[in-house]
């Protein structure tokens, strides 16, 4: 265990300010480069929950307090931050973070692309927060945008103005930044293992990091390309590509838009699916049930991904409905053998519950329900209902926001003590956690219910009909509920910088390769690697003695070792061949 | 001790029962607000085999929940660790169980794939030959509803017209029916008469936010009318009032639904069911309601500033009242006008004659004619009348008895003269190059037209 050991280093120790602030601005470090993504994702996380206060504030009751204009600019841009400025980057914080170390890198294939992918995300970011400056203030039709009513055209009656610009600059400049992310991900993970880091030895949030980079690298340039077209179509083209006065095409944009945005979904999730999977294989002290199932499932939800975006558009009539009906049915399939696999994870374990662990309970609790509304969106019929309500709203929060936001939060307390060497105190975690779960559920499966009963989503104002009112207070307490809880979460991270308890190189006795280092990292990552011969090096190196006589420990792993570079201890030879 | 007691020693154990009394206060809660966990009775056939559809999910869904959630809160609360060196088993996988859980579940979304698909054929299977079916043309603009019928006009088209909306003239088997103003509905298109020469039927093609399509030779010619009433107070602040659709119970009703501008969505929750208005696009919505009533509904696809003030009513009547309403409203066949209308020369020929044009700038204003028709006349609400080619008598008698959905204005309102002046204003004011319908720009107004 030697190389466990290891000073705790503070490589900037005794730097003044500005040499600090300097190494930062200029850093290359993929750790550096995944703090500041946190930070500055969580930043923006907090801008978009305040958004989301101000729209409850106002639906609490019946009546406007705010004007119409105000609250279309506010859902717009609670739907756009949240997505494209919280809950991708803070998966992209932590894939920079995690990844190399879990695969024993030494940084990023690209470290320079890495550092440009974070400033172009932050500049994207303020240019999208600073359009609340624009004349006409910021993009008001909602993060999809759609057509024509985002334009400049004659039968428009209120043309959006520069805000939709530096909208559409905003996220083409984000998108630029996930495609140099994707790439630099997809290389590092492909040419940057550490020696017997097989691709069946890798930890499933590193897989999750691979298929997540796919994903983006193939859907996030047609995004791209909607997004210049719909610039061009406001700046000279008046419309020719989505008015169809302008002889364009409106339904074109949804079908662009959703051909990111669906696999974006996943993007979102599939990170926090990978950290929740890595908790569960430390908390459990059990390997992951089925890694190869989970790897598997994961890409087929990755495939499938890409042959869904039209679900998004069964009412606009444009749409062959059977396919997009049956490929979305099936994605229920690879997530319910992810869910199965997490609980049989648990199952006759040794399971104990810090924060981070309850966080993944309460993942995959939140998800279950995310997954079985989706199935009703899937059945088109039902869909022709439920569309466009807070049903939706209620679906699509439960699974790519709470859900993602709990791995995410997961994430936060796992890592922790790797990142700056102290533990996130424990009891304001507890209190964080039961908040915010009361809180969420509270507002989405009331909204779920409302939606049911046919409230559409992105109004400003709505009838007095029965139950109405109340549903709406009671989620709007909830978001409050939720709100205190990560307010709740903010004291914690700083009052654990402070005065957190002191955290060693192997907190958690974790089983991947970040553990394997110190607490906070050094520059270069590893002093020396230990040996690896399964998804889970470190596990082997704590307990594979003790469980050499295991009939169901393999050493090499659940890849069984047949990965190249594969190395088979001689107990376990002697097995395989007796 | 109880179960309960043991349970509740645990912190795990605790845990699980506080989030099962939040499940179960959620329940509680959606009984006490008579919200449904199910969808609402359905007001029509369609809606009624949507929410078959929707209990069969949600049985299976209830299903899936209790066993899933039952399944994690048991391993949480079962498998603790009991000491610091304590190891759990190492099985890593077990392809029966992982068979089954891939299995069992594509089982069942295969089933509810094809429970779907068969209520998806249901809803979408229009009406059958001998059906009765009542065809209502729903446009959407922000922020309102129109909701035209078509009558019979008693002619079809002698010769085809292509989907080029530049070819306006038309030919009627029976031109001498046609009057100014009038709209024409040809299958989902409407058309806008503006002027007669000879045999020829001069119009303005795809109005109220239809789209130019091909219509064959024999093709029946409709006349449309604007049927949409209004109730005073709206259920929205700042909605002044509610444009109310009104339709039968029992026959199949085809909905063609239209956009001037952005996107809508048609969207009765009764029904169970909605659909996009697509600018560009006419699409079918097909229902047949089964229970009389008044169904409060609005727009459903985010449209602009007032998208949340874009409500409707759905009045739906027994076959009988419906029958006196539409008779009522469609009202009769106006009188044929003799001879020849519209065209360049007869406005030359009027020149002269025609008033004072400032003047009728004023009154153009004054009398609020811009509120409809635009501040150059391009047309709103109401139709272009920039540069129009009616001759001046027609719209004398445009203003005294008016067609379509336009406010009378008496001699004491204005007089000849006066509307003499707002003609020859209107002469020189500039035809804008558009030849389609610019829709609204204020909703509110719609309703001040008629």
């Amino acid at each position: 265990m030697a190389t466990l050991a290891g000073a705790q280093t503070t490589p900037y120790a005794g730097a003044n300010a500005w040499r600090v602030i300097l190494e930062w601005l200029t850093t290359v470090d993929h750790k550096k480069i995944g703090i500041m993504y946190l930070w500055t994702a969580g930043a923006f996380g907090l801008v978009g929950m305040a958004f989301s206060l101000v729209m409850r504030t106002e639906l609490a009751q019946t009546g406007t307090i705010i004007s119409a204009e105000t609250y279309n600019s506010i859902f717009t841009m609670h739907g756009s931050v949240m997505i494209f400025l919280f809950l991708l980057p803070v998966g992209a914080a932590f894939m920079n973070y995690s990844m190399p170390l879990q695969i024993g890198a030494l940084d990023m294939a690209f470290p320079r692309i890495n550092a440009l992918s974070f400033w172009i995300f932050l500049f994207g970011g303020v240019l999208l927060t600073l359009s609340f400056a624009a004349e006409g203030g910021t993009a008001s039709a909602g993060w999809t945008a759609y057509p024509p009513v985002t334009l400049d055209t004659a039968s428009n009656a209120e043309p959006p103005g520069a805000g939709m610009d530096m909208w559409l600059v905003g996220v083409i400049l984000l998108g630029q930044a996930s495609i140099f992310g994707s790439i630099n991900f997809l290389v590092t993970i492909f040419k940057m293992r550490a020696p017997g880091m097989t691709m069946w030895r890798l930890p499933l949030f590193t897989w999750t990091t691979l298929v997540t980079g796919l994903l983006i690298l193939l859907s996030t340039p047609v995004l791209a390309a909607a997004l210049v077209l719909g610039f061009i179509d406001r700046n000279g083209a008046e419309g020719a590509f989505f008015d169809p006065a302008a002889g364009g095409q409106p339904l074109l944009w949804q079908n662009l838009f959703w051909f990111y945005s669906h696999p974006a979904v996943y993007i979102m999730i599939l990170p926090a699916m990978g950290i929740v999977s890595d908790v569960f294989g430390v908390f459990t002290r059990r390997p992951v049930f089925g890694y190869r199932s989970m790897v598997l499932a994961l890409v087929a939800i990755g495939l499938l991904g890409f042959i869904v975006w039209a679900h998004h558009m069964f009412t606009t009539g444009g749409v062959f409905l059977p396919f997009f009906m049956g490929a979305t049915f099936l994605i229920a399939v690879p997530t319910g053998v992810k869910m199965f696999n997490w609980i049989a994870t648990m199952w006759r374990g040794s399971n104990i519950f810090p924060t981070a662990m309850l966080f993944s309970v309460g993942f995959l609790m939140l998800f279950l329900i995310g997954g079985i509304t989706g199935v009703f969106h899937a059945a088109v019929p039902v869909d022709f209902a439920l569309h466009d309500t807070y049903f939706v709203v209620g679906h699509f929060h439960y699974t790519m926001s709470i859900a993602a936001t709990f791995g995410f939060l997961a994430g936060c307390y796992y890592w922790f003590p790797k990142m700056f060497g102290k533990f996130m105190n424990e009891g304001l975690g507890k209190l964080h956690f039961w908040l915010l779960f009361i809180g969420v559920n509270l507002v989405f499966f009331t909204q779920l219910m409302l939606g049911l009963d046919g409230m559409p989503r992105r109004i400003n104002d709505y009838a007095d009909n029965p139950g109405w009112e109340l549903m709406n207070m009671l989620i709007t307490i909830g978001a409050f509920v939720s709100a205190a809880g990560m307010m709740v979460f903010l004291y914690n991270v700083f009052y654990s910088l402070k005065w957190g308890e002191r955290a060693g190189s192997d907190p958690w006795e974790g089983t991947t390769l970040e553990w394997a280092t110190t607490s906070p990292p050094p520059a270069h990552n590893f002093d020396s690697l230990p040996e690896i011969r399964s998804e889970r090096p470190l596990f082997d190196l704590r307990f594979g003695e003790r469980l050499q006589d295991d009939p169901h420990y393999h050493v090499n792993g659940n890849g069984h070792g047949n990965g190249a570079g594969g190395v088979k201890t001689p107990s376990a030879s002697a097995r395989e061949e007796g | 001790m109880t179960a309960l007691q043991r349970l509740w020693r645990t912190r795990i154990g605790r845990l699980t029962l506080v989030i099962g009394l939040v499940a179960m206060a959620q329940f509680a809660l959606s009984g006490l607000l008579s919200a449904q966990v199910a969808l609402p009775d359905a007001v029509t056939e369609q809606g009624e085999d949507i929410r078959a559809l929707y209990l069969v999910i949600f049985a299976v869904g209830v299903i899936v929940f209790f066993i899933v959630e039952a399944m994690i809160i048991w391993v949480v609360f079962r498998y603790k660790r009991r000491s610091d060196d304590e190891l759990p088993t190492q099985i890593g996988h077990n392809t029966t169980a992982e068979i089954l859980w891939t299995g069992i579940p594509l089982v069942i979304v295969i089933v509810l794939f094809f429970a779907s698909f068969f209520v998806l054929q249901d809803v979408q299977a229009g009406a059958d030959e001998d059906d009765e079916v009542t065809v209502v043309d729903v446009q959407g603009r922000q922020w309102a509803w129109a909701f035209n019928y078509g009558t019979p006009l008693g002619t079809s088209l002698a010769e085809a017209v292509s989907n080029d909306p530049a070819e306006t003239e038309i030919h009627l088997e029976d031109p001498s029916l046609v009057v100014p103003f009038m709209t024409l509905k040809l299958g989902i298109e409407h058309m806008r008469v503006v002027a007669r020469t000879g045999d020829v039927v001069i119009v303005e093609r795809a109005v109220n936010g239809t789209v130019p399509i091909r219509h064959s030779a024999g093709t029946e010619v409709m006349r449309s009318f604007n049927g949409t009433d209004t109730v005073a107070e709206g259920r929205l602040q700042a909605a002044d009032n509610t444009p109310v659709l009104t339709v039968p119970i029992g026959q199949m009703i085809r909905f063609n639904i239209a956009s001037a501008d952005v996107l809508h969505a048609f969207y009765t929750p009764q029904f169970l069911t909605k659909l996009d208005a697509v600018p560009g696009r006419v699409q079918t919505l097909w229902v047949r309601i089964t229970d009389p009533g008044v169904y409060e509904s609005q727009c459903a696809e985010f449209c602009g500033r007032d998208h949340a003030r874009m409500i409707y009513s759905v009045r739906a009547l027994a076959q009988d009242e419906y029958d006196d309403w539409f008779e009522n409203k469609a009202g009769s066949a106006p009188e044929p006008v003799e001879g020849d209308f519209g065209g360049e020369q007869e406005v030359e020929q009027e020149e002269g004659a025609v008033g004072n044009p400032v003047n009728g700038q004023n009154l153009f204003f004054a009398m609020g004619c811009n509120v409809c028709h635009g501040d150059q006349g391009e047309g709103l609400v109401g139709p272009t009348i920039a540069m129009t080619v009616v001759p001046l008598y027609r719209v004398v008698e445009q203003y005294r008895e008016p067609l379509e959905a336009m406010t009378a204005f008496p001699p004491d309102q204005i007089s000849d003269e006066e509307i003499a002046d707002i003609y020859a204003w209107l002469q020189t004011v500039e035809r804008p190059p558009v030849a389609l319908e610019i829709p609204s720009k204020l909703a509110e107004l719609i309703e001040a037209g008629g």
